[in-house]
C-alpha cells in the first residue's frame, strides 16, 4: 500500500475506534459501577428492603383445595445469555416464580442476575403482573425475566 | 520516413500516457481493497466497543470471556476476507490478480483457524470460571445447550478433519479431486458456524447494527462465491457453447487443444490470461485445470497447450476432439494491461512459454521493443518454437533461445553456456530498466529470474509472474 493510503487507513481506523469507544462508554461506566457494587456485598443487601414490604400478599387468598400448576415461560435470548422462568400458579394466583435459566455470559452477569432475580420475583408476586420496574444495572436480565414470565402467564390464561 | 517515425513517437507517447493512467487506477484499486480488508477488522472491534465490549475488561474474571469474543470476531472477519478472495470477484482479479488473491487466501487460513480455536477455548474457560465448571463440563454444557451451538461444535470438528486430511494429502500426494472435496468441507464448516453467532446472545442480538453488518457480510460473500464461481462460469460456458475442435501434437507429451464456440469475443479474454478448464470427457468432468491461452484470443477460437504432467492431462491429450468444455475465467494480470513501461521482456521456460506466446502476439503491436527469452534444458523441451519464430519476425522483437542445462551446483535461470558467455538479464534485454518483465515457468526458476531482475534495479511493479502453467 502507498503511504497516503496507509495514513488514511490509520486515521480512519483511529476515528472509528474512538467513536465506538464514546458510544460504548455509558455501558462501560455502568459496568465499573456494578463491579464496585459486587466487590462490596453490603451495598447489594442495602437495596433489598425497598421491595420487601409487600411480601407474601397473594398467599392469603388460597382456597381450601388448592390446584397448583407449573407453567414454563419462553426462552429469551439476551446479549448476556438466555433466560427462562417457570410460573407457579395456584388457583389462578401467581404464587411463585422459579428462574430455570439466567444470564451467564460472564462472571459479572451471573452475579447481577443472582442479585436481580429475587428482587424481580418479589415485585411480580406483589403486583401479580409483569408490569413492574426493572432492576437497575440488570436491564437485560430484567426484561428477559419479565418477557419469559409474561409468556408463562399468557399460556396459563392469567 | 520522418513521417513514419513521428507517427511511432506519437503512438508511443499516447501509450505512455495510457500506461501511467492504468497503473495509477490499478494501484488505487489495490490500495482500496487492502484498506477495506484491514478496515473490516477495525469495524469488528468498533462494533464490539460501541456495544460496551470494554466492560468485559473491568473485572479480571470476565477478561477470558472478552478475549474469547474478540478472537471469534477477528476469526470470522478473516474467514469473510478469505471467502471474498476466493470468490473471483472481478474487481479483485483486475486489481491484484488471481494468484496474489489466492496466495493471500492461503496465508490467512492459519491465523483464522487459530483465532477460532482460541475463541472456542477462551469462551469455554471464561464461562467455566463464571459458572464454576471445569472446562470439560462447560464444553459439554455448551454443545448441548442449543442446536446452534451443536452446529458450531460440528463446524470446528469439520475444520479439524480438513486440517488433518490436508496434512495426510500433502504427505501422500493424493488426487486433486480428493483435496477439493475435503476443501469443500470448510465451506460447510463456515455455514455451520454462522447460526450460533446470531443466536447465542453476545454482540449480534436482534435490532443491533452489528447484526445487520455481519449478516450483510455473510450474505454478500456467500452470494459472490455462488455468482462468480458457479453461476457466471456456467452461464458463460453454456452461452458460448465451447467445444474441442482440434488436438494437435506439439511434442511427444505436449498437445495444443483448440476450442471453438459462439461469440467468443464477448468473453473478453486477453492474451496472457488463463481459464480454469473442465472437459466433459469420461473421468475429467469435475476436475478444473488452470491453463493459460497459448495463442492470443481472436474472437473465433481459444488455444491452450498442455503437457501431460498428471494422469488427467494425459487423458486430455488422448481425448477425441468433440467434447463439451466448461470454463471459469478469464483470469490473471499477465497481460499488456499490467505494463508500467514502454518496453517488454517476456521470459518463459518449459511449458511456461504458453502464456508468453499469447502475450507476445499482442505485446509486439503495443510495446516499443519486445525481448523474448525462451529457456529449455534440451531442444525437445522447447515448445511452440515455430509460433515464436513467426511472431518474432517483426522488427521490434528480439528472440533469444537459450537451450542447455543450468550449471551444476550454482542456482541460475540461464544455461551453463550462457553464463560462461557472461549473460545476465541486462545483457540479453536492451532498455531493461525501462521495461516490464513478464516471467512464466517453474516456481524455483521463476524466483531466480525475479532475483536477477531485482538485482538489475527493476521496481516490483515492473516484474510480473504467472505461476499456473508449467
Amino acid at each position: 500500500m502507498r503511504p497516503l493510503a496507509i495514513t488514511l487507513l490509520v486515521i480512519g481506523s483511529t476515528a472509528t475506534l474512538a467513536g465506538a469507544w464514546l458510544v460504548g462508554q455509558p455501558r462501560l461506566i455502568e459496568a465499573i459501577d456494578i463491579a464496585a457494587q459486587l466487590e462490596s456485598p453490603a451495598s447489594v443487601h442495602s437495596e433489598r428492603p425497598t421491595s420487601t414490604a409487600t411480601e407474601s400478599a397473594p398467599a392469603s387468598s388460597a382456597p381450601a383445595r388448592p390446584i397448583t400448576d407449573t407453567v414454563d415461560g419462553s426462552i429469551v435470548t439476551t446479549k448476556y445469555g438466555t433466560v427462562q422462568v417457570q410460573a407457579v400458579i395456584t388457583d389462578g394466583v401467581l404464587t411463585d416464580v422459579i428462574a430455570t435459566k439466567l444470564t451467564d455470559s460472564s462472571d459479572t452477569s451471573i452475579a447481577l442476575s443472582a442479585k436481580a432475580a429475587p428482587l424481580l420475583r418479589e415485585q411480580v408476586l406483589a403486583a401479580q403482573s409483569t408490569v413492574v420496574d426493572t432492576v437497575s444495572g440488570a436491564t437485560y436480565t430484567s426484561e428477559a425475566y419479565l418477557t419469559s414470565l409474561q409468556a408463562a402467564l399468557d399460556a396459563a390464561g392469567l | 520516413m520522418t513521417g513514419g517515425a513521428q507517427t511511432v513517437t506519437r503512438r508511443s507517447l499516447a501509450r505512455h500516457h495510457d500506461i501511467r493512467r492504468q497503473f495509477r487506477v490499478r494501484l488505487r484499486r489495490s490500495d482500496l481493497l487492502q484498506g477495506l480488508a484491514w478496515f473490516s477488522g477495525v469495524i469488528a472491534i468498533a462494533l464490539f466497543l460501541g456495544d460496551g465490549g470494554a466492560a468485559y475488561f473491568v473485572r479480571p474474571r470476565d477478561i477470558t470471556t472478552g478475549l474469547g469474543i474478540l478472537a471469534g470476531l477477528m476469526g470470522s472477519d478473516l474467514i469473510l476476507v478469505m471467502l471474498l478472495l476466493a470468490s473471483r470477484l472481478p474487481l479483485i482479479d483486475k486489481a491484484v490478480g488471481y494468484d496474489r488473491a489466492m496466495a493471500t487466501h492461503r496465508r490467512l487460513a492459519k491465523p483464522a483457524f487459530f483465532l477460532l480455536l482460541a475463541h472456542f477455548a477462551l469462551l469455554i474457560l471464561g464461562y467455566g470460571i463464571a459458572l464454576d465448571l471445569d472446562p470439560l463440563s462447560q464444553a459439554l454444557r455448551f454443545s448441548t445447550s442449543t442446536p446452534d451451538m451443536a452446529f458450531a461444535f460440528a463446524a470446528l470438528g469439520l475444520v479439524a478433519i480438513v486440517i488433518v486430511s490436508s496434512l495426510v494429502i500433502v504427505r501422500h500426494r493424493l488426487k486433486y479431486q480428493l483435496w477439493f472435496g475435503i476443501h469443500l468441507l470448510t465451506y460447510a464448516a463456515v455455514v455451520l458456524g454462522i447460526p450460533h453467532q446470531f443466536s447465542e446472545g453476545s454482540l449480534f442480538a436482534p435490532g443491533t447494527a452489528a447484526r445487520w453488518y455481519w449478516a450483510a457480510l455473510y450474505v454478500g460473500s456467500l452470494a459472490s462465491l455462488t455468482i462468480f464461481r458457479i453461476i457466471i462460469p456456467l452461464a458463460r460456458s453454456l452461452r458460448h457453447s465451447l467445444r474441442i475442435t482440434a488436438i494437435d501434437p506439439e511434442a511427444p507429451d505436449v498437445a495444443s487443444i483448440t476450442v471453438e464456440g459462439r461469440h467468443l469475443g464477448r468473453l473478453r479474454a486477453r492474451a496472457g490470461q488463463f481459464f480454469i478448464w473442465r472437459f466433459a470427457q469420461p473421468g475429467l468432468r469435475w476436475e478444473g485445470h488452470p491453463y493459460s491461452l497459448s495463442a492470443a484470443p481472436d474472437g473465433k477460437q481459444l488455444r491452450i497447450t498442455v503437457r501431460s504432467l498428471g494422469d488427467s492431462s494425459r487423458r486430455l491429450i488422448d481425448a477425441a476432439p468433440c467434447g463439451r468444455v466448461f470454463v471459469e475465467g478469464p483470469y490473471g494480470l499477465f497481460t499488456t494491461r499490467a505494463c508500467t513501461e514502454q518496453n517488454a521482456v517476456l521470459i518463459g521456460a518449459g511449458i511456461g512459454v504458453t502464456p508468453v506466446c499469447a502475450l507476445l502476439a499482442e505485446m509486439k503491436d503495443v510495446a516499443d521493443t519486445v525481448t523474448v527469452i525462451l529457456r529449455a534444458d534440451e531442444d525437445s523441451e522447447l515448445y511452440l518454437r515455430s509460433d515464436f519464430e513467426r511472431l518474432a519476425a517483426q522488427a521490434n522483437v528480439r528472440l533469444h533461445i537459450i537451450i542447455g542445462l543450468p550449471p551444476a551446483g550454482q542456482p541460475s535461470w540461464l544455461s551453463e553456456a550462457a553464463l560462461e558467455q557472461g549473460h545476465t538479464l541486462s545483457t540479453l534485454a536492451a532498455d531493461l530498466d525501462r521495461s516490464d518483465v513478464f516471467i512464466c515457468g517453474p516456481p524455483r526458476w521463476t524466483a531466480l529470474v525475479e532475483e536477477d531482475a531485482r538485482t538489475a534495479g527493476l521496481q516490483p511493479q515492473q516484474i510480473h509472474t504467472e505461476r499456473f502453467n508449467w
